[in-house]
């Protein structure tokens, strides 16, 4: 059974006339699998990111975790599902999705606390551990407000707080499109051991096809509100079959021009190796 | 924690001299208000027919009044009704605005639309009408006078306390919280009164001067007024009676509520700058976060440019007021028809020189040594920037110098059509008349590739794309017909198909106008499509500096090939550009 599963995904701001946002989008992810979703600014992607949260209502269509239809949860069973933690959702800016009031520590307390979860030592043993496996020093850097954080560190922040309740699917918006090249690969190699060790599936938003490319088994091509393509990292990135990708492909700036050739390799290992 | 954030602004705010001195008198006056009654010198009840209207003696250091009560015992016994006057009006202000407020986190929009118009209605009432109205209903009483200003003062915290909620219930960590399944309670808890407090304490400091002068207005009318108890305001307005006799008689209360009023005042402006400039900037966090590196400078010289348009040699940049070195020795050209590129990660210290050289550095940031020159084509054009002030920098930026930020968006105000913007910047460095600096701007917008320029004059900044908002930071930028430009992370925001516009349209503006091109960014590949020379800026130092294509493709410093690594490992296809590499070195 698939963790999450779209179906006939429509969203759309305003009233019905207006067109909608998201048309049709149907996804899934499966357990321990990272699907990368990619698409331009206006394709939809961030919305299609708040709509399985809930931040943003759906007009029509499914959307199932785990059995259970996030759509139709309201009130009450919503809230104690979000407290359950299972679905995470992860950020694109840190610096706006942390309080600047709240010290690392207490930023990642937060879902704990809300969720009534464990006694104080309990709560304290599973920060420490979420910290810890983000790479962050609790001791130099745990009292620190977002101020005080670099611009990785905080990314790193964001993460934990997700990771605290222990989630099965992380849903990430441009988890990594502020950062530099050294904490963007940090952060998305994060994402990976995550997967392999814990087998936490995730769904990765982005407009950069280069970031996802390293961790992403399959990849969703988002444009205006559809998915034009979707399948194995490989194939499309190597053999992208609708225009619209191929274009997206061609216009990345690379390190050295023409390098990036269409041809289909026949190994399929992941061009991580590090 | 705001109890921490909070004492750090009242101590920096205690850092200003008015600051001090308002508390000062704010902490008299509140002694005063507690002892004054029984640290008079004389009864204020006491009167003296001998010696009625008498002018200051020693026995009387203010005078006597017209019943020959002393001046100076019935100001001190008089502030503390008048203090609590104030602070009645204020108390009940915060309750009945505050808690409403707050209400319009749980309540609906029917909740608001009743609210905003009882509170629309209430605003609409004079302070002094109101308040004969109510004391005319419920008693002549001093309470009965500052509930009255107190209701009229409740629609202002109702309105702040309102808006700040529901403006921060749309900050990204409360919809964090609410994914948390957080009540909204905690979320009050947890995000919101740490932000609202310090709000409200600003408030609260000007309707505490505000209710004061109300308080003596409305006691110079008569209302409120309990004889023989006296009050700063009645004070004034006995004195008045006898104006003929007692020409100086209103200064002494008079002087006394300015003074009051204007220190609480001062005092709330003092804790409202301190409090903004707290937000520490991000780029001094990384420089700080960065770990320090304990090699000895090593700068490499300067290379060689044939027409340089900027040279800046040996700068040095300080953070966190002076205590941190986080730019150490800097020294490089930019030469005419030239785009050299800045490269580094977060904390390398590549945003600080490039604000550092635009004499854009956030406050604690200091140029602690070197030296940066804009260089004309000859002596006199010659332009010393660090020892520019702010009105020579206003004629060097934007006119020899354009800059184009990293979030477009943020440097266009949003209320204004982005034309009328691009006319401003216009105007402020040319001679040129409304309708011709029209011209020039629609002018500029076809020349940076918008598509329909005089639509885009009359669009509003959200009306446009990130891409077009950059073209018309770029439009605005050279709208001066600058020597050199200075892109900050002027394409990271955008998506790939954008970026490579962007990009173009820069390579563009270079070859057509020969203009000396400075891109910092933390983006190699970025580097590599369109740069002559590249700086490699790794903790404050220019580790590695060279043609681009040498740099990308050969790096000889660890730094750099880091960066590399760190910008290839996740390329597609990355073993064909190994491959390729290899292959070209040979």
């Amino acid at each position: 059974m698939s963790l999450l599963e779209i179906s006939d995904l429509t969203v759309g701001y305003g009233d019905r006339h207006t067109p909608p946002v998201l048309d049709g989008v149907a996804l899934d992810v499966q357990p321990g699998e990272i699907l990368g979703v990619i698409g331009e600014t206006g394709s939809g992607k961030t919305t299609l990111a708040r709509t399985i949260v809930g931040l943003v209502p759906a007009r029509s269509g499914r959307i199932e975790f785990n059995g259970v239809e996030l759509s139709a949860l309201r009130g009450r069973a919503l809230r104690a599902f979000r407290q359950r933690g299972e679905l995470q959702f992860v950020f694109q800016d840190p610096l706006r999705a942390l309080d600047p009031d709240l010290t690392a520590t207490e930023s990642v307390t937060e879902p704990l606390d809300a969720a009534g979860t464990g006694d104080r030592t309990e709560r304290a043993e599973r920060v420490a551990k979420a910290l810890e496996a983000v790479g962050l020093d609790q001791a130099t850097l745990g009292d620190r407000v977002p101020g005080r954080l670099s611009g990785g560190q905080r990314q790193r922040v964001l993460l934990a707080r997700a990771l605290v309740t222990e989630p099965r699917l992380l849903i990430c918006d441009e988890p990594v499109s502020a950062l530099d090249a050294a904490n963007r690969n940090h952060v998305l190699r994060l994402l990976l051991n995550l997967r392999d060790a814990q087998g936490i599936a995730a769904l990765v938003i982005s407009h950069d096809l280069h970031s996802l490319a390293g961790v992403a088994d399959r990849v969703a091509v988002l444009n205006e509100g559809r998915v034009v393509e979707q399948g194995p990292v490989r194939q499309i990135l190597n053999s992208p079959a609708d225009p619209y990708t191929q274009r997206l492909l061609a216009a990345a700036p690379r390190l050295h021009a023409a390098t990036i050739t269409t041809q289909t390799t026949a190994s399929t290992k992941e061009p991580v190796s590090s | 924690m705001s109890a921490r954030r909070r004492q750090g602004t009242l101590r920096r705010a205690l850092g200003l001299t008015s600051a001090r001195i308002a508390l000062a008198i704010i902490l008299l006056i509140v002694v005063l208000a507690i002892f004054g009654g029984v640290l008079a010198p004389q009864n204020p009840l006491t009167q003296n027919t001998n010696a009625v209207l008498q002018g200051p003696s020693g026995a009387h250091w203010l005078g006597t009044d017209y019943l020959g009560r002393d001046v100076l015992s019935r100001l001190m016994a008089g502030t503390g009704r008048s203090v609590v006057g104030a602070l009645e009006a204020v108390g009940i202000g915060l309750l009945l605005g505050v808690l409403p407020g707050l209400a319009s986190l749980w309540l609906g929009r029917t909740y608001e639309w009743i609210s905003l118009r009882i509170v629309d209605a209430f605003m609409t009432l004079p302070y002094v009408v109101f308040a004969v109205a109510v004391t005319g209903f419920f008693g002549n009483s001093l309470t009965a006078a500052m509930t009255a200003v107190g209701v009229l003062i409740a629609p202002l915290y109702f309105r702040i306390t309102r808006a700040a909620a529901l403006g921060l219930t749309r900050t990204q960590y409360v919809e964090a919280a609410e994914l948390f399944g957080s009540s909204r309670l905690r979320v009050l808890r947890t995000h919101l009164w740490s932000k609202i407090l310090p709000t409200l304490a600003v408030t609260t400091a000007q309707a505490l001067a505000a209710a004061l002068l109300i308080v003596s207005s409305l006691a110079f009318l008569g209302l409120g007024v309990e004889p023989p108890l006296p009050t700063w305001g009645e004070l004034l307005s006995s004195d008045l009676d006898y104006l003929a006799q007692q020409p100086w008689a209103p200064l002494f209360p008079g002087l006394l509520i300015m003074l009051v009023a204007g220190a609480l005042n001062a005092f709330a402006d003092a804790i409202r700058d301190t409090g903004a400039a707290q937000d520490v900037d991000a780029e001094i966090a990384d420089a700080e976060a960065a770990p320090e590196s304990d090699e000895p400078s090593s700068v490499g010289g300067i290379a060689p440019v044939a027409e340089p348009v900027l040279r800046v040699e040996g700068l040095r940049v300080t953070v966190n007021r002076g205590r941190t070195e986080a730019v150490h020795g800097v020294s490089f050209e930019v030469g005419r028809g030239e785009i050299v590129g800045l490269v580094g990660e977060s904390g390398s210290g590549k945003t600080l020189t490039c604000r550092a050289v635009t004499g854009l550095l956030a406050p604690g940031c200091e140029r602690s040594s070197g030296t940066v020159e804009l260089l004309g084509e000859d002596e006199t054009a010659s332009v010393d920037l660090a020892t520019l002030d702010r009105a020579g920098w206003n004629k060097i930026r934007g006119q020899r110098i354009g800059i184009v930020f990293q979030d477009p968006a943020s440097y266009l105000n949003p209320s204004i059509q982005v034309g009328k913007q691009a006319v401003e910047a216009i105007r402020v460095h040319s001679a040129l008349s409304r309708s011709a600096a029209k011209r020039r701007a629609i002018e500029l917008f076809a020349s940076v590739g918008l598509r329909e320029p005089e639509t885009v004059y009359r669009q509003y900044p959200h009306e446009l794309s990130g891409g077009m908002a950059q073209r018309v930071l770029i439009a605005i930028a050279i709208s001066g017909d600058p020597d050199l430009l200075i892109a900050d992370e002027a394409t990271s925001a955008l998506d790939v198909l954008v970026q490579a516009e962007v990009l173009d349209l820069l390579r563009g503006l270079v070859r057509d106008r020969g203009l000396a091109l400075l891109l910092v960014t933390h983006d190699l590949a970025v580097v590599a499509e369109l740069c002559d020379r590249v700086l490699v800026c790794d903790r404050g130092r220019i580790v590695e500096q060279g043609p681009a294509t040498s740099v990308v493709t050969a790096p000889t410093q660890p730094q750099t090939r880091r960066l590399l690594d760190a910008a290839r490992v996740w390329q597609p296809g990355f073993d064909d550009v190994e491959t390729e590499l290899v292959g070209a070195d040979s």
